[in-house]
């Protein structure tokens, strides 16, 4: 009786000390947690219902007033329009190049000739520092273009982003080309966990290229590509398309797009303006909440089933 | 490979933590046996030469003074964080190991609000020889900068004009002035460097801008001999297109005058009325293609929004306009976006030197500093016909067409645009030595003496009044000198005001003063939508803002 009650206390303070050890190895990212992101979110929440008062110095509660704002200016303050208009033009565009990732990403997986080179070469953008990529890139389009231009067709043009009817088509271009070398990693990985039996089995049918990736990759992948599309979705109004790299602060109007507009307030507006902000960031979660629900569930529900 | 790869890694961490000890930019070690005091300058226009100048002299001052009674530390050591990745002028300065600021972009109302400003009050009041700080500061600066709580927190740090520089070397070799006989058989321009120059914008003769434009048909009748010469008029970045608003900006305080100019931020005109356009009448023979209807009303907060109908605004846009549509007026990289202020610079600088002159450059007054490298660079590249090169700043017109009008003449107004100021962390409130020291320095730093070494130094005014001595002129340069000179004559609009809708919408007034909406298109740089064949009229049109939304924005104000 003595030993098992030994045993029992033995084991008691082995409990304890493991659960000292955990609290002790989880206490401090919980609190960074808590503070950093419930502490902050909470309090942009709170933020969204209140004013500044620069007489006082201090916050007031203001109702929804802010949020009065928010919808106002969405019907009547044309950047914020081109905001939701760039947003979702990007969004289409990225999903395009998401197709265009999967078909290189197989070409890739099936080891086609110079596939290595592709692949490093899609890559390098996400490797290189975001901002010496776009300063190649504007050298590129605003220098190289021109040039070869000229001298090929004799004809003195502005560069790509220097003109206004291209500057948008090029930042896309450019948000969706960095981006790839990302996705193609990811799909090329998920289609290297495809089992070789099963390819080979179809190979013995007498499957074609097409066909095997079609009715073979992407349903075995399809749990990858749906998380992919998903987090694209949440992140719609989060999406900068490189403009803070492109041109600080000072982006034309017409080239915005929410992640860019949230960023630069953020870092240009004064302590007053913050509540507007916060407003707007609810309103925008309000929308992207269940539009990521909804995808979701409606890509989980006609996808392919293994 | 693998044992390379440790190598690289640690080194590239052992920087990283090295890196961790100091401010980027403080590079001095700490000295224990004196007590430090953290200074932040920002390195932009004016640089961190003069601060380090300043700190020579105070610690050497002040080498024998115990500032932490108590402990055996004698004399003061300086701590420079020269840094040009942050302003530091928001609520970050909180956290901030620096206790004494050099900075742009300052949001002062903001600022005073949180609380996060030392109140430097007897500093400012403090008399030095019967003139204190206050003393040297304008009615409107005294009345926008206690407005709040009735005390000061900061000092004016420097004016900062953006505009148009001009290579004088180059203007007496082509003989790029106006005459004084209009009809010389020149088209108005000397025909030798002894002929007798116009009065120039100031009205005046045997002062610098003889022979300058006066009017703006005169800017694009040099403009066009400036082409006939082989010389390319001006040269500006692409990758900055709001270094082209400047020029709009100054036009319109040029042509408004500063008591009109001021009102976009204090929105009170009192009795004084302002001038404002109602519609156009377009002219094929009118320079600008269109004739403003005007007429003229006084400001007040309730119709502050018809601040964005001035005449003035009109005629800064189409005579920007007019500059970029022509796209020999420019050199042909200022519309691409890879050409930076410091790209333009460097050409500007060479381009005398490569037989392909550029005549103007547009940007800051501090521009000289920023160009040191390329200054240097072109010497060893060109040797001694690189050295002494004369540059000066280009007084703009304050009328359209015809005589400068007496009224206008010397009437000059420019808008500072860095709105830059020196104060002291509020976080050192506590700290009684540390707030004396403070308060110390920033004090040596605003000594009249130490005012007119500022200047020397960068070639750029304090935002205060007082004059230089002739051993200070001595030492600038020619560019300097010129800046100097058009401050003298040139009355300063700041971006700071007492007005309650000025205070709590700060940033709203400063930020893009020039953004419109033309076709359904939103901008904010008018050169943007000039190089889109957007007329001046329709871009003046599209700034307008209505009396329902300015009613909405800003009532509660007022």
């Amino acid at each position: 009786m003595e030993r098992i009650k030994a045993k029992k206390n033995g084991f008691g303070k082995r409990n304890r000390n493991r659960l000292i050890f955990y609290c002790a190895f989880l206490s401090l990212p919980v609190l960074q947690f808590c503070i950093f992101y419930i502490g902050v979110n909470f309090n942009s929440i709170l933020l969204a219902f209140k004013s500044y008062e620069y007489e006082t110095g201090a916050y007031q509660w203001v109702g929804f007033m802010n949020f009065k704002e928010v919808f106002r200016d969405f019907g009547s303050v044309l950047y914020l329009q081109a905001s939701i208009r760039n947003s979702l033009m990007l969004y289409a565009f990225t999903m395009l190049t998401t197709f265009l990732a999967l078909l290189f990403s197989y070409y890739i997986f099936k080891r086609a000739p110079l596939s290595r080179l592709f692949q490093t070469m899609l890559f390098i953008p996400n490797i290189i520092s975001a901002i010496v990529m776009v300063t190649i890139f504007k050298y590129f389009v605003e220098r190289a273009i021109p040039f070869a231009w000229e001298k090929l067709m004799g004809e003195t043009v502005q560069g790509l982003l220097g003109n206004q009817k291209t500057t948008l088509g090029t930042l896309i271009f450019y948000c969706c080309w960095s981006g790839f070398g990302v996705q193609m990693l990811m799909y090329s990985g998920a289609m290297s966990g495809v089992s070789d039996s099963v390819i080979e089995a179809a190979k013995l049918d007498g499957i074609t290229p097409i066909r095997e990736f079609f009715y073979i990759i992407v349903p075995l992948i399809y749990p990858t590509l749906v998380t992919f599309l998903v987090v694209e979705v949440a992140g719609i109004f989060t999406n900068q398309m490189n403009l803070y790299n492109f041109y600080g602060l000072k982006a034309e109007y017409s080239l915005y797009t929410f992640g860019y507009f949230l960023y630069k307030e953020i870092q240009s507006v004064n302590i007053s303006g913050y509540p507007y902000l916060a407003a707007m960031g609810l309103v925008l979660t309000a929308v992207a909440v269940p539009l990521t629900l909804i995808v979701r569930k409606v890509l989980e529900t006609v996808g392919p089933k293994v | 490979m693998k044992k390379t790869l440790c190598v690289i890694l640690g080194l590239l961490m052992s920087l990283s933590v090295a890196a961790c000890g100091k401010g980027p930019g403080m590079t001095e070690a700490i000295d224990p046996n004196r007590t430090q005091l953290y200074v932040f300058n920002y390195d932009g226009g004016v640089g961190t030469e003069w601060l380090y100048e300043i700190k020579e002299r105070f610690e050497a001052e002040y080498k024998d003074t115990c500032f932490e009674p108590g402990t055996n530390k004698m004399g003061v050591q300086i701590m420079i964080e020269a840094n040009k990745l942050s302003f530091y002028n928001d609520e970050k300065i909180k956290s901030s190991p620096n206790e004494v600021f050099f900075t742009e972009n300052v949001g002062y109302t903001d600022m005073v609000s949180q609380g996060l400003l030392l109140d430097i009050t007897d500093l400012v009041t403090a008399d030095e020889n019967g003139v204190s700080l206050e003393d040297r500061m304008t009615d409107k600066q005294k009345e926008a900068l206690i407005a709040l709580k009735g005390k000061y927190y900061a000092l004016p740090h420097y004016d900062g004009y953006r505009g148009v520089s001009y290579d004088i070397d180059l203007f007496e070799e082509k003989g790029l002035y106006f005459a004084d006989e209009k009809d010389n058989g020149n088209n108005g321009f000397i025909i030798s460097s002894s002929d007798k120059r116009s009065a120039g914008p100031d009205g005046k003769y045997d002062t610098n801008d003889d022979g300058l434009p006066s009017t703006m048909a005169e800017f694009f009748r040099l403009f066009d001999y400036m082409l006939s010469s082989n010389v390319t008029p001006f040269v500006y970045t692409g990758m900055y297109p709001e270094y082209t608003s400047y020029v709009v900006e100054w036009i319109y305080s040029n042509y408004a005058g500063a008591d009109v100019a001021s009102l976009d931020y204090t929105f009170d005109s009192g009795d004084m009325e302002v001038e404002i356009i109602t519609g156009f009448e377009e002219l094929k023979n009118n320079m600008f293609g269109a004739e403003p209807i005007t007429e003229k009303v006084k400001i007040m907060p309730e119709n502050g929004y018809l601040m964005k109908q001035q005449t003035g605004k009109y005629y800064g846009l189409a005579f920007l306009n007019k500059m970029v549509s022509d796209s020999r007026y420019y050199y042909s990289l200022s519309t691409n976006q890879t050409f930076s202020h410091l790209d333009a610079q460097e050409a500007f600088i060479y381009s005398k030197l490569e037989n392909k002159p550029i005549a103007m450059l547009i940007d800051g007054s501090y521009w000289v500093n920023e160009a040191q490298g390329a200054f240097r660079r072109s010497i060893e590249d060109y040797g001694t016909r690189a050295e002494n090169r004369n540059f000066g700043w280009m007084p703009l017109p304050t009328t359209v067409d015809g005589e400068v009008s007496s009224e206008q003449t010397g009437k000059n107004a420019a808008k500072d645009t860095v709105r830059s100021y020196a104060y002291i962390n509020g976080n050192i409130a506590d700290d009684e030595n540390k707030v004396k020291l403070a308060k110390l320095f920033l004090s040596y730093c605003y000594k009249l003496e130490n005012l007119q070494k500022f200047t020397e130094v960068t070639g750029c005014a304090r935002g205060l009044n007082y004059e230089l001595t002739e051993e200070n002129k001595s030492q600038m340069s020619t560019f300097a000198l010129s800046v100097w000179d058009m401050r003298q004559t040139t009355e300063m609009v700041r971006p700071i005001s007492s007005s309650e809708i000025f205070m709590n919408n700060e940033k709203e007034f400063y930020n893009s003063p020039w953004e419109s909406v033309v076709s359904n298109q939103p901008y904010v740089n008018p050169v943007t939508a000039f190089r889109n064949s957007i007329s001046a009229m329709d871009y003046f049109n599209g700034m307008k803002i209505y009396k329902r939304d300015w009613e909405e924005d800003y009532s509660r104000w007022f």
